[in-house]
């Protein structure tokens, strides 16, 4: 009995680490797509100054939001998305106009799309 | 380097673990779904061991989530018949009062060279010794010879013994074995005032053994030159 007790409980850590984990990770990466797409839009209409502020702020706030994201996302994909973070503020002050844009695009995509990966749908389960 | 290394003894400490908890049945004769789930474990366990781009827990929570069910379902199993047979199936009877069951065979996927090995393995010769031949749940086959082909017992022969027990561990490396002692009906002081009357500290004993009538063995650590 101890032993059903046991499992029970250790069942019961894994869906609630679960659970937790989707709601953590819904909302950071909630505000860090918004963050790129604040960047994307504020690029796109001219304000160059609103789209630098966004990719900053993503560039700093990528590496803290996403710390425990590393227990069960797949390493390597959050290490490119930090690079590609990182590069955007650098590319808006160094580098050609369109370049901003087409990282700003890709960032915000591969942070849907790690997300995507993660919620328990059917097409992921399959 | 050190990030393999240290999640190398996590792992091996959650499998342990898991090991523990999923019991001795686990360790000792495996039914079909245990042995999936051992196997599983193991390959599970290898995966984030190898590669440090796999998060750790990839492979703890699937490990965790396997030994759960398996102690859950080990319950359901016992508390309901019918799972336990549709889990682990029917021991079936292929030699019945030294008759081969054929179909049995075909059905088990067994051959007759199976068989014989088994019972070779069991020092029987003869299939007409055999009063069943079972195939157990977990794959193996369990042999009950005819009366006239089993070994004489004691009680056959109305040989009187006493019951003495046997001889188990009381003190092993200088240290009180507990179980042994309860076992023998004893006690710690009385293995400590039987060690002092022999002259000997419980530290200075490599073994002691007793059985059931307090009979006593002590084997002395050698005293190194």
């Amino acid at each position: 009995m101890k032993r059903v007790i046991a499992a029970l409980v250790l069942l019961s850590l894994v869906v609630i680490g679960c659970a937790v984990s989707l709601v953590v990770g819904q909302r950071e990466f909630d505000y860090l797509i918004h963050l790129a797409e604040t960047a994307e839009i504020c690029y796109r209409n001219g304000d160059t100054d609103g789209a630098l502020a966004a990719a900053e702020t993503l560039a700093s706030e990528y590496p803290e939001r996403t710390r425990h994201f590393a227990l069960f996302l797949p390493h390597q994909a959050l290490t490119e998305l930090e690079k590609s973070t990182a590069s955007l503020p650098l590319i808006l002050k160094y580098g050609e106009p369109l370049d901003f844009t087409a990282e700003a695009r890709r960032c915000r995509l591969m942070l849907e799309r790690l997300w995507d990966q993660e919620q328990p749908s059917w097409e992921n389960i399959v | 380097m050190a990030i393999t290394a240290l999640r190398t003894v996590i792992i091996y400490i959650v499998i342990i673990a898991a090991l523990r908890l999923a019991g001795k049945r686990q360790l000792g004769e495996l039914q079909p779904g245990e042995l999936v789930v051992t196997l599983l474990i193991a390959d599970l366990a290898s995966v984030p061991m190898q590669d440090v781009g796999i998060p750790l827990l990839n492979g703890l929570v699937p490990i965790a989530v396997l030994v759960a069910l398996e102690l859950i379902l080990s319950a359901l199993m016992l508390k309901w018949r019918w799972l336990s047979r549709l889990v682990s199936g029917n021991p079936v009877v292929i030699v019945n009062d030294g008759v081969l069951d054929q179909k049995a065979l075909k059905r088990l996927r067994l051959t007759v060279e199976d068989l014989m090995e088994t019972m070779r393995q069991q020092e029987v010769f003869d299939i007409r010794d055999v009063q069943y031949a079972i195939v157990e749940t977990n794959g193996k086959i369990s042999l009950f010879l005819k009366p006239n082909a089993q070994a004489a017992t004691r009680a056959d022969v109305q040989t009187l013994i006493s019951d003495k027990g046997a001889p188990v561990p009381i003190v092993s490396d200088g240290k009180l074995i507990d179980w042994g002692i309860a076992v023998c009906g004893l006690s710690a002081n009385w293995v400590e005032d039987k060690l002092k009357k022999r002259g000997c500290a419980l530290s200075d004993v490599l073994l002691m053994t007793a059985d059931k009538s307090h009979k006593v063995y002590i084997v002395r650590r050698e005293v190194s030159s």
